[in-house]
């Protein structure tokens, strides 16, 4: 069974058990919320089920290189991920914050370690292995109660991320070249 | 502050748009060229922020709800207007609100000068029947004229409303605070500065605790708001009965192309449809604006309602999960907090207050005529 799957239904699981599906059973008829540009999308049309980014949530510090001191290293990154069959996330990163305006500054490409075990040794180095990075990290998955998340560590923990920013922290275009950000070697806080 | 309006004074002197230089943890506050801050606009909103004139019996100022002394708030559970009269919410603080995306806490004002002039004909806050009256009092006052001469450069006859407002939002723009303990410890690195209790308090903030995630902090300032509408569930109890009859009266008018008009809630608990009162949108019912927590320990009550006398009630409140309705926000659950977690969320709150309000006393009296 591939990873992704295992992970999904693990999650779906996590919830039933719980009972946390909706806060009241309730119905209630609500407004369509518009949530694009009028402009190019007038008819409001999400395509957000096979290509969007909401399938998991991650912040976490330790995820932008330190300049001079490491205070840098204390900014949260928001990861917003999408998961696919073939148990690999990818997430946009966006570390000046989830409002309106805020802009996603990288990726994180997220492998499962099986997937990892058949990469050349010389591209292992660009990834993070999450069953250490995640306590450095101190990484927190916000929309999930702590029961959630316990259930979904063990499989969460069973993966490695490659973090590449096309824009660095503080600029205000994206200019200059990619970087990979070694993760594990940044220091600790 | 009088240093924040000297700075801001002489950037403007050099440049048509000033990204001022703020308190350690603000962003830069933009100051329009349009709308120069200079030291007599401030002066006269000051004066006029102050005045119980502009009111019907001339015994309500801005500053009778806004006072200096309780951080620009009141320190009631609800606002109370001309004849003592009670509102609906509670009195939010000014300090910071030039940060602001939306004004009032349902977001009705879309800018600062939009704010100004509504409480002014509120039946239950000023309660003037119109704003003619506020130039009638500028003009017959002995300084006034003479004052907004220095500010606008306009004669008697051209003061207008619009300077009024101009004059007053002025003045509240230079209402900001930073330079907390937090700011120290999280921008100016100094560690030494917060207690373990608070320190810990700060990684509840923004982790476990998710309040970061509405109560922004980013990477070089914090304004703890993120400027959206929540719906908590707070005052929910006071309107959940009716609203399914509400919710299908609305649609009923909706799908048949009529004007929807209310008649199953009173004043009161209309008051708690929050931001729906202004986007007449369903899933705005309940909602409410992210306030930021700068000299949060200073501000009780607390919630839109001041329901909440202390921060720990709030605590209590997020860790419970709200209370459950059917438009309940999806970030809102049970947070599971231990004891003491509990405290260090306190203890952290605490450490957003700034040096200046550290010993806030029991405020200035608005000007009495």
């Amino acid at each position: 069974m591939r990873n992704g799957k295992l992970l999904m239904m693990v999650a779906v699981a996590a919830l039933f058990v719980t009972g946390v599906v909706a806060q009241s059973t309730q119905k209630m008829r609500v407004e369509k919320e518009k949530l694009y540009g009028d402009t190019f999308n007038p008819r409001q049309k999400e395509y957000a089920n096979h290509v969007g980014f909401n399938d998991l949530h991650i912040q976490a510090i330790r995820h932008i290189m330190p300049e001079g001191d490491n205070s840098r290293l204390n900014v949260i990154v928001h990861h917003h991920c999408k998961g696919y069959d073939d148990g690999t996330f990818t997430c946009l990163m966006f570390p000046t914050g989830m409002k309106d305006q805020d802009k996603p500054h990288g990726f994180e490409y997220i492998i499962p370690t099986d997937q990892y075990n058949t990469l050349p040794a010389k591209e292992k180095r660009y990834w993070h292995y999450h069953k250490t990075e995640i306590p450095r990290a101190k990484a927190e998955l916000p929309d999930l109660t702590d029961e959630e998340l316990q259930a979904l560590l063990p499989a969460l923990n069973e993966t490695y991320g490659k973090v590449i920013y096309t824009w660095k922290l503080g600029d205000e275009f994206p200019i200059g070249e990619p970087h990979v950000l070694i993760v594990q070697d940044l220091p600790d806080l | 502050m009088r240093s924040v309006v000297t700075a801001l004074i002489a950037c403007l002197l050099a440049h048509s748009v000033c990204v001022a230089e703020q308190p350690l943890g603000l962003p830069p506050l933009r100051i329009p060229e349009k709308e120069p801050l200079t030291s007599e606009r401030v002066a006269l909103g000051e004066m006029l922020f102050k005045d119980t004139r502009f009111s019907a019996d001339g015994t309500i100022a801005c500053s009778s709800c806004h006072l200096p002394g309780k951080l620009f708030s009141d320190g009631l559970p609800r606002a109370r207007g001309i004849q003592d009269i009670e509102g609906t919410r509670n009195v939010p603080s000014l300090i910071n609100v030039a940060f602001y995306d939306t004004f009032f806490l349902d977001g009705r004002a879309a800018s600062l000068e939009e704010q100004v002039l509504g409480p002014l004909t509120n039946p239950i806050e000023h309660g003037l029947n119109d704003l003619k009256a506020v130039l009638t009092v500028i003009r017959k006052d002995e300084r006034y004229p003479g004052q907004f001469q220095k500010a606008f450069g306009v004669a008697p006859a051209e003061i207008s409303t619009d300077h009024f407002v101009r004059a007053i939002t002025s003045f509240e723009r230079t209402l900001v605070s930073g330079d907390s303990p937090f700011d120290r410890y999280f921008f100016g690195g100094d560690k030494t500065v917060l207690s373990e209790s608070a320190a810990r308090g700060l990684e509840l903030f923004r982790m476990k605790g998710n309040c970061a995630n509405c109560h922004e902090i980013v990477w070089k300032s914090a304004t703890f708001t993120d400027n959206r509408f929540y719906n908590l569930g707070v005052g929910f109890e006071r309107i959940e009965s009716d609203l399914p009859r509400f919710v299908d009266a609305y649609w009923a008018a909706r799908d048949a192309g009529q004007e929807f008009n209310d008649t199953i809630y009173t004043e009161a608990p209309r008051s708690e449809l929050g931001r729906f009162n202004v986007t007449h949108t369903v899933s705005d019912i309940g909602r409410f604006k992210t306030p930021g927590l700068r000299n949060v320990a200073l501000t009780a009550p607390y919630m839109h309602d001041g329901s909440q006398k202390t921060l720990m009630e709030v605590v209590e409140y997020y860790d419970k999960g709200g209370y459950p309705n059917p438009l309940l926000d999806a970030a809102i659950f049970p947070l599971n907090l231990a004891e003491q977690e509990k405290k260090d969320l306190v203890a952290f709150m605490e450490a957003l207050t700034s040096p200046q309000y550290a010993s806030a006393g029991s405020g200035t009296e608005p000007a009495k005529h």
